[in-house]
């Protein structure tokens, strides 16, 4: 109504329209130049990129990603990568959404406490688990494994699934769970046939978040792996500034792969995205 | 009976995630403030009672304080850049002035989506001598033998990175303050328009005090996203020139991962958590108001 109403008043004249259209479209060309940039150079050979950095790849070539690949091994990489986010994220949405629903509909004088509990490690920084992380996983020897990084991927990620997800299931009726009960059904039945099914706006959320944040994780991955064959991509994409570090051509590649996923699942949840940032967003940030 | 099973059939759902959860988070975060007070060493596994002397340590380095004034300045540029910028853009779409929203909106956000490190190795890159800045700078100047040099200059090596920062984390501001001011109720401001309330007075007089708690609430969040920030520097700089861009996290990270101080290294990040509990407190008195507010 408000924005209908001002929209017809006259006063708002061209200067203030042309203003605020150069301020976006500035945004725009800040967002796509780099990216568009970054995708034309990665197939340019290394001499044209060093000769001029505008221009347009003149003899296009698909060696950057073979060599990334060959040469930097880029393919192990994306494979953990791809692991670790599947596993991870099915593990975080199995486990977050089996704690909610015994949070929000078994009783339990215990619930308060655990809850809370979860909702503290919404605002602990990584590097306070950091030292004592890396010394219990040396010793136990989980350090540089893929069920390490598993682990404790999940384990940073339960916070906000199984806040989010108690959210959620909260505002399941209780009698809907009530009435399955007087037929017989078991917590187990009511929370695979009922609860699950109920939830799915809340685990594609949670689905999002986890997998945008193991495939972007880079500290953690960077202490808890030195090997090549455990290494997941932002880590091996760092790694190239090493010995790669004049080798642009394969650089430029290596960052093409590692965030067109994220660019995809953008393009097709984008909705669901900015919804869960704008809700987590007030929440944690 | 039925007792029986409840109890055992809430444990069973809450065990696989409570035990993954202490065991990477709620243990280590103890352990590490016992550590802060030893000199561990991780191959002899030894760690010996050395009191306040970690701390004593870094507060007694240089390094610390200018990884504390550089962090100092991620928060000014989160908390002054980020959030205003957010906001100003927000109120924008959220006033329609500007058709295709949606893709301006979606302009501003996607960098948040890809990676950290990936941005930093994409900007560091543009800044280089291969990259595009100084040729647009060349061009602009009309003087080809120009060279960049910001990103090695000690003094000057922060501010491609507040801009980075920038360009990463505003469209995730844009998108809380958008979600807020759309919850804003449309009668209260059309109520001020019959009234003959101009465009400014219901900025300042309503939609900003309607806002305040988000914002107090975005400012503490920029600060603790600040506070933790490591991927971004450690990729663009890493930390350097020297140590002129050194964050906490970093300095921690070199105390720990490349020198093996791991006491020194539990100090820090101990150091860390403190800063953070007093933002939680904040949060939790910030909680409170916006509860009072949307009353």
């Amino acid at each position: 109504m408000y924005e209908d109403t001002l929209n017809t008043r006259k006063e708002r004249n061209i200067f203030n329209r042309l203003l605020i259209y150069t301020i976006f479209i500035i945004f725009a060309i800040f967002t796509l130049y780099p990216l568009i940039w970054l995708f034309y150079s990665s197939f340019k050979p290394q001499l044209e990129i060093i000769r001029d950095s505008f221009a347009l790849p003149q003899v296009p070539t698909i060696s950057n990603y073979t060599q990334a690949i060959i040469k930097g091994k880029l393919n192990i990489y994306t494979v953990n990568s791809i692991i670790y986010t599947f596993v991870s994220t099915g593990l975080v949405i199995i486990f977050s959404m089996m704690a909610s629903f015994a949070f929000a509909k078994i009783k339990n004088r215990a619930t308060p406490f655990l809850y809370n509990s979860f909702l503290i490690g919404l605002l602990i920084t990584m590097q306070a688990i950091l030292i004592p992380l890396f010394i219990v996983m040396t010793r136990i020897g989980l350090r540089d494994t893929r069920f390490g990084i598993i682990i404790i991927y999940v384990a940073i990620n339960l916070p906000l699934a199984v806040f989010l997800g108690t959210e959620f299931v909260k505002a399941i009726p209780d009698s809907i769970i009530e009435s399955a009960q007087i037929d017989g059904a078991s917590y187990f039945r009511i929370f695979f046939k009922i609860i699950l099914p109920m939830c799915k706006p809340v685990m594609v959320t949670i689905l999002i978040f986890t997998a945008l944040a193991c495939w972007n994780e880079f500290m953690l991955a960077l202490v808890f792996t030195s090997s090549d064959s455990v290494r997941s991509l932002p880590v091996g994409i760092y790694s190239f500034s090493g010995p790669f570090a004049t080798e642009y051509g394969m650089q430029f590649a290596a960052l093409v792969i590692g965030m067109t996923p994220m660019i995809i699942l953008y393009a097709i949840f984008h909705r669901q995205i900015t919804r869960g940032f704008a809700a987590a967003g007030a929440i944690k940030g | 009976m039925e007792k029986f099973k409840r109890v055992s059939t809430y444990i069973i759902f809450v065990l696989p995630a409570l035990a993954i959860y202490l065991a990477v988070i709620a243990f280590p975060i103890i352990s590490s403030v016992g550590l802060s007070f030893t000199d561990y060493n991780i191959y002899k596994n030894q760690a010996i009672w050395t009191g306040l002397a970690n701390y004593i340590k870094i507060f007694k380095d240089p390094v610390f304080w200018f990884s504390m004034k550089n962090n100092f300045f991620v928060i000014f540029v989160s908390v002054f850049g980020q959030i205003p910028l957010g906001f100003v853009l927000a109120y924008l779409i959220y006033r329609k002035l500007i058709k295709r929203s949606g893709f301006f909106q979606a302009m501003v956000f996607i960098p948040t989506v890809i990676s950290t490190i990936i941005v930093g190795i994409l900007w560091s890159k543009m800044f280089s001598p291969i990259g595009v800045v100084p040729r647009i700078i060349q061009v602009i100047t009309n003087n080809p033998d120009y060279s960049m040099t910001i990103m090695t200059n000690k003094n000057l090596a922060m501010i491609p990175i507040g801009f980075v920062i920038l360009w990463m984390f505003t469209g995730n501001y844009l998108i809380i303050f958008l979600a807020s001011l759309q919850n804003i109720d449309p009668d209260i401001i059309e109520a001020a328009q019959i009234e003959g309330a101009t465009d400014g007075q219901i900025l300042t007089k309503i939609i900003i005090p309607q806002l305040y708690g988000v914002l107090v609430l975005t400012s503490i969040l920029a600060i603790a996203g600040s506070l933790k920030a490591f991927d971004l520097v450690f990729v663009m700089t890493g930390g350097g020139p020297a140590y002129y861009t050194n964050l906490l996290a970093i300095y921690m990270y070199n105390q720990s991962f490349i020198f093996y101080n791991y006491g020194v290294g539990s100090a820090i990040s101990t150091v860390m958590v403190a800063l953070s509990i007093v933002l939680v407190i904040l949060i939790r008195l910030a909680r409170r108001k916006i509860d009072t507010m949307e009353v």
